[in-house]
């Protein structure tokens, strides 16, 4: 583990962390404390940014893994003078289209057995749990109906709060490319809600 | 600017995506369409539910798992990658061992030099078939049991490279004048007393 000394490495999109960029370097060198604090730092952005592009648990876990284990295998080539994140969002978005081609077969099936998480009902009283329930069931399908690309251009986007350029680099497109999937979505977004709600 | 544009406009818009040059004339259009208004607060609603998105608690128990996971992997990645690597990639010891089989299996099986005298002694001792053959007054033939050819080489003692130059040939007709399945007998001397090779040719053609 770290020297409790060491503040904790926040995450970054500017500029390079300077604590984080030390854990890369210590990481990249070998150094497993360090790497495990990096899986720490972005253990939450990647396996949620999976569950929304992936739509079920599972899967999401089976990605986080393998984002992590791609970043320790590519860690040593890392441009430390870049920021970590649009590169492990980078790495999450691809391996996710990745086990997204390998499940399309299993696609009605998941569709079908559609269940939202269950850590996805915060509250204590029944009935919000229920109904936050109901609205978090309604959000995944809403994006279940979205092709790859425009889902991963609205959840980077609207949930993790990346700019249309952020979302632009990490999808390797276009800011314009990226603006009309964006656009596409949210329109598609609010379809599906509103559809959904008239059942 | 038709309302169909002005959504795909407003879809940007109403999360602050739109350039700037845009939103004046969607701004416009606004101000002359209540439908594309109605529209705009229903879009608003819509972006402000799926934002909810971003409280979504995270599954701890999964996070630690993903962790865990991963650092066994890298563990065990870490000690195939520490430890002793090989010299050579696989492929290049797979190849080295077909090579060395293949350069045994040629010594093994290519002809043996000391054969070469013999196949010489061979062509020169073949005599000439006859086409006719004379009336039957010699000698009764050798009981001769194996019609097929047989060489047989009289060695006493293990023989010793280099072979043993043949010196001498001698054709003994077993018996020439029977029909053509009798066998023709070729004694090869050699200059060591110890070696003695019998060529069996049979009249047939086949030889050994």
């Amino acid at each position: 583990m770290l020297p409790m000394t060491t503040p904790a490495p926040t995450d970054e999109r500017g500029p390079a962390d300077p604590n984080l960029l030390l854990l890369i370097r210590r990481a990249a060198a070998g150094d497993r404390a360090a790497f495990e604090a990096i899986i720490r730092v972005h253990e939450r952005r990647v396996l949620m940014t999976a569950l929304r592009l992936l739509g079920n648990m599972d899967d999401a876990q089976d990605a986080g893994q393998d984002v992590f284990i791609w970043m320790h295998r590519y860690l040593p080539r890392f441009d430390s003078a870049k920021p970590l994140s649009p590169w492990v969002y980078r790495m999450t978005v691809n391996v996710c289209r990745d086990h997204w081609q390998r499940s399309k077969r299993n696609r009605t099936e998941n569709l079908v057995n559609f269940e939202v998480p269950s850590e996805a009902t915060p509250h204590n009283d029944p009935h919000r749990s229920l109904r936050a329930r109901e609205d978090r069931t309604i959000l995944y399908r809403a994006l279940d109906t979205l092709p790859p690309k425009e889902r991963a251009a609205i959840v980077l986007r609207d949930i993790e709060g990346l700019s249309t350029a952020e979302v632009a680099d990490v999808l390797e497109s276009s800011p314009v490319t990226v603006r009309s999937q964006i656009s596409a979505a949210r329109l598609k977004i609010k379809k599906a809600i509103e559809r959904m709600e008239k059942r | 600017m038709n309302c169909s544009t002005s959504r795909e406009y407003l879809a940007l818009w109403v999360e602050g995506d739109l350039p700037g040059t845009q939103v004046q004339v969607m701004e416009e259009h606004l101000a002359s369409c209540p439908a594309c208004r109605t529209f705009r607060t229903e879009l608003a609603d819509s972006q402000a539910r799926f934002r909810t998105l971003i409280d979504e608690p995270v599954n701890v128990e999964a996070l630690d798992k993903i962790r865990e996971a991963v650092l066994v992997r890298t563990r065990r990645g870490s000690k195939t990658a520490g430890g002793k690597r090989p010299l050579m990639p696989a492929w290049a010891y797979t190849a080295a061992a077909a090579l060395l089989i293949a350069l045994i299996g040629w010594t093994a099986l290519r002809p043996s030099p000391e054969a070469e005298p013999v196949r010489t002694a061979q062509v020169e001792a073949v005599p000439e078939e006859p086409e006719v053959l004379p009336a039957p007054e010699v000698a009764p033939p050798e009981p001769v049991t194996q019609p097929e050819p047989v060489a047989v080489a009289a060695i006493t003692e293990a023989p010793a490279p280099p072979a043993p130059a043949i010196v001498e040939t001698e054709t003994v007709v077993a018996d020439a004048t029977l029909n053509r399945t009798q066998s023709l007998t070729v004694k090869l001397l050699t200059d060591d007393p110890n070696v003695v090779i019998y060529w069996v040719v049979d009249q047939v053609g086949g030889m050994e």
